[in-house]
């Protein structure tokens, strides 16, 4: 099988809050350490990480991380570029290209309803980082992409956002925004009596708008819905691609992780791995203040208050230590898990991430036990 | 500052993992203990599925209709369907209309697929909660809202203010320029901004509170969870970082987390002209830690006492 980090494409996903770009930035920065030429996409990305990379956000294309900066991480020679993309930005892009003619395509973006579209339609996030997926996989200037999915409830939002997008693509939904005038006999009545309802719900204008945008952005979310299907054909290749999910060690990001665990395996997605981020490691070869009060009486105060501290970070450790075991016990023998220990505010600076790259890259280049 | 408890409503926010549900729990716990009748609830519930909120009542999930769920909290799941008919039959006079509006499998498709309008729903209904009245009196006094974890929040802020600019004028627009004034009145509406002493949880935390206050939604409080005090004074502390020279001695980081995040919470209550609430817990389940903190709100009016600070 294909090392993973020599794989096309590699997705990450997660809950949101698990730190799911940082991870996905490590990775990128460590398959570029490699010789790989990386793209790293990220769709509505945090304030932080484009300034932590150096680029900026909603540009047309994506742009290389500066020689100076890859250098700073001995990394020259590196090829590392970065798009990060607002979610209505990216469906422009995509209307651009998708829409039958120029006309079409303008009348659509100054549509009021498609300049919201990323916040009307559920689905439309994943679907759009599908598409930019698709182009970029097929255009051949990266050996590998790197997907940051977009920030989501749960881990799974990533598989489900097509089919999200089917239902609203569903004829008898479609049918709803059909002008009346482009209808007779039954459909027609049927069709004056929906007008009713909506311009008594939306309002006359809004109504017309509505019918606009489905009128004109049904063909392109077809032609959307077609390259997802033939990007998925790719994302369940191991041979082309590995999935890794972000969880953090708290209970409800681990039951998340389990539900994509078993998702993933019904659907056929190649897991790679699952990464348990944030975590609270014990130090095993520290002293506890209390054996040191004998040596240092004149610090019985002190220590004893300290010793307080001392506990809470056992008691954390040993939380997240039982967190990965769970995860673990979940994971069996078909994927790596790979425990990174919490890096507070480090984790926003690029120095930092590279290592965590290399960390995630021994990890993960360990051969796994199957049974 | 009116205490929270006379509040109609209180959006409880802050990052995934800083203990919000927990919180949530606790200051309806604490608020039916001073004889408030209160609800909690939560968005983003998925039917079927264990809720963490409703767990901390032994619960699966939050009861589909009004009832006590314990300790003298009500509950109540909100649902995206209520709030359309709740919405619908408030925008539309015409009662054939709803029904023809809601037997119509394929607009409730629409709206359900339509995110926008699922939130408007959510909306509607949790409105519906808070100003639903009962022989003549209010059926809840104080709402407490576990919101969702993520950037969702904001989403949900913003959203009236999303659709009036979208669909600018027509009843739609009518009904959320009403829940917008709602929302954005002090004296009705806290946003509890829950956050970890921490560094980059209070900064979350912090840009989480501009945001909100930007967008016109009045910040209660900023509640820190899994708070320690510093314990030591300066003297103190150097000694025990001269001994931690000697060798790695366990407890520094925590107390030195302790130290540093004291000053960034001060911060941040003065920025966002909110009270300081702090409160301590171990590593115990969920229902333990709501109970836990629900008893370190005194009795009287809302959080306060010693852990309190900075009221303005």
């Amino acid at each position: 099988m294909t090392p993973l980090f020599e794989r096309q494409v590699l997705v990450c996903c997660g809950a949101g809050g698990v730190g799911k770009t940082t991870v996905s930035t490590a990775l990128a920065l460590e398959c570029a350490r490699r010789g790989q030429r990386v793209l790293v996409l990220t769709i509505d990305p945090s304030r932080r990480l484009a300034e932590t990379l150096g680029v900026r956000r909603n540009l047309d294309a994506p742009v290389a991380i500066s020689a100076e900066t890859l250098d700073s991480l001995g990394m020259s020679g590196a090829s590392l570029d970065a798009w990060m993309l607002d979610p209505q930005r990216v469906s422009e892009i995509t209307v651009d290209r998708l829409a039958p003619n120029r006309e079409s395509a303008e009348r659509l973006k100054a549509n009021r309803m498609f300049r919201n579209v990323s916040a009307m339609i559920a689905g439309m996030q994943e679907y759009t980082a599908m598409e930019a997926l698709h182009e970029f996989s097929t255009a051949g200037r990266y050996d590998t992409i790197v997907l940051d999915t977009p920030p989501a409830r749960n881990a799974l939002a990533f598989l489900d956002g097509p089919e999200r997008l089917e239902r609203l693509l569903d004829r008898r939904i479609l049918a709803l925004f059909e002008r009346a005038e482009h209808t007779s006999g039954i459909r027609r009545a049927a069709a004056e009596l929906i007008a009713r309802v909506m311009t008594a719900v939306f309002g006359e204008k809004n109504w017309d708008d509505l019918q606009e945008f489905f009128e004109l952005f049904a063909p392109i979310l077809e032609q959307l819905r077609q390259n997802a299907g033939a990007m998925w054909e790719r994302l369940d290749n191991p041979e082309l691609t590995g999935f890794l999910v972000v969880a953090s060690p708290l209970a409800e990001s681990v039951a998340d992780c389990e539900v994509f665990i078993q998702e993933a395996s019904s659907r056929r997605i190649p897991l790679a791995g699952v990464v348990v981020n944030r975590v609270h490691v014990g130090h095993p070869e520290a002293v506890m203040p209390r054996e040191l009060i004998a040596a240092r009486p004149d610090l019985r105060v002190a220590l004893e208050r300290l010793e307080q501290f001392a506990e809470d970070e056992a008691l954390i450790a040993a939380r997240d230590a039982a967190a990965i075991h769970d995860v673990q016990a979940r994971v069996g023998a078909n994927a790596h898990v790979v425990a990174l220990r919490d890096r507070g505010a480090g984790a926003a600076m690029l120095s930092v991430l590279a290592g965590v790259g290399r960390e995630l890259g021994e990890a993960l280049d360990r051969p796994l036990r199957r049974s | 500052m009116q205490s929270l408890f006379d509040k109609r409503v209180l959006l409880v926010t802050g990052k995934g993992g800083v203990g919000k549900t927990s919180v949530a729990a606790a200051l309806a716990i604490a608020a039916a203990r001073v004889g408030r009748r209160v609800l909690l609830t939560e968005l983003d519930a998925e039917p079927g599925r264990q809720s963490s909120l409703a767990g901390v009542f032994g619960l699966r999930e939050l009861p589909a209709k009004r009832r006590e769920i314990g300790e003298g909290v009500y509950g109540e799941m909100v649902r995206a369907r209520t709030g359309h008919e709740i919405f619908l039959s408030r925008i539309l006079k015409v009662r054939p209309l709803i029904r023809a509006a809601l037997a119509s499998k394929s607009l409730s498709r629409f709206l359900e697929a339509a995110p926008s309008f699922t939130e408007m729903g959510v909306y509607s209904h949790v409105i519906d909660l808070a100003v639903r009245e009962k022989k003549g009196e209010l059926e809840n006094e104080l709402v407490v809202i576990d919101m969702p974890a993520t950037g969702h929040m904001i989403g949900i802020a913003e959203l009236p203010e999303l659709l009036i600019s979208l669909l600018e004028s027509g009843p739609v627009v009518r009904g959320l320029s009403a829940v917008r004034e709602f929302v954005a009145d002090p004296d009705k509406v806290a946003a509890c901004v829950v956050t970890l002493p921490e560094q980059l949880p209070i900064s979350e935390a912090g840009e989480l509170a501009a945001e909100l206050q930007q967008r016109g939604v009045p910040i209660g409080a900023i509640l820190v969870n899994r708070w320690r005090r510093f314990p030591f004074d300066e003297e103190q502390w150097a000694a025990l970082k001269s001994l931690e020279n000697a060798g790695e001695l366990a407890g520094m980081h925590r107390a030195r987390g302790a130290r540093d995040s004291e000053a960034a919470l001060q911060r941040l209550s003065v920025r966002t002209h909110a009270p300081l609430y702090r409160f301590d817990d171990t590593a115990l389940t969920r229902a333990e830690v709501a109970r836990h903190i629900a008893d370190q709100i005194p009795a009287g009016d809302g959080p306060s006492g010693a852990l309190q600070e900075g009221d303005s």
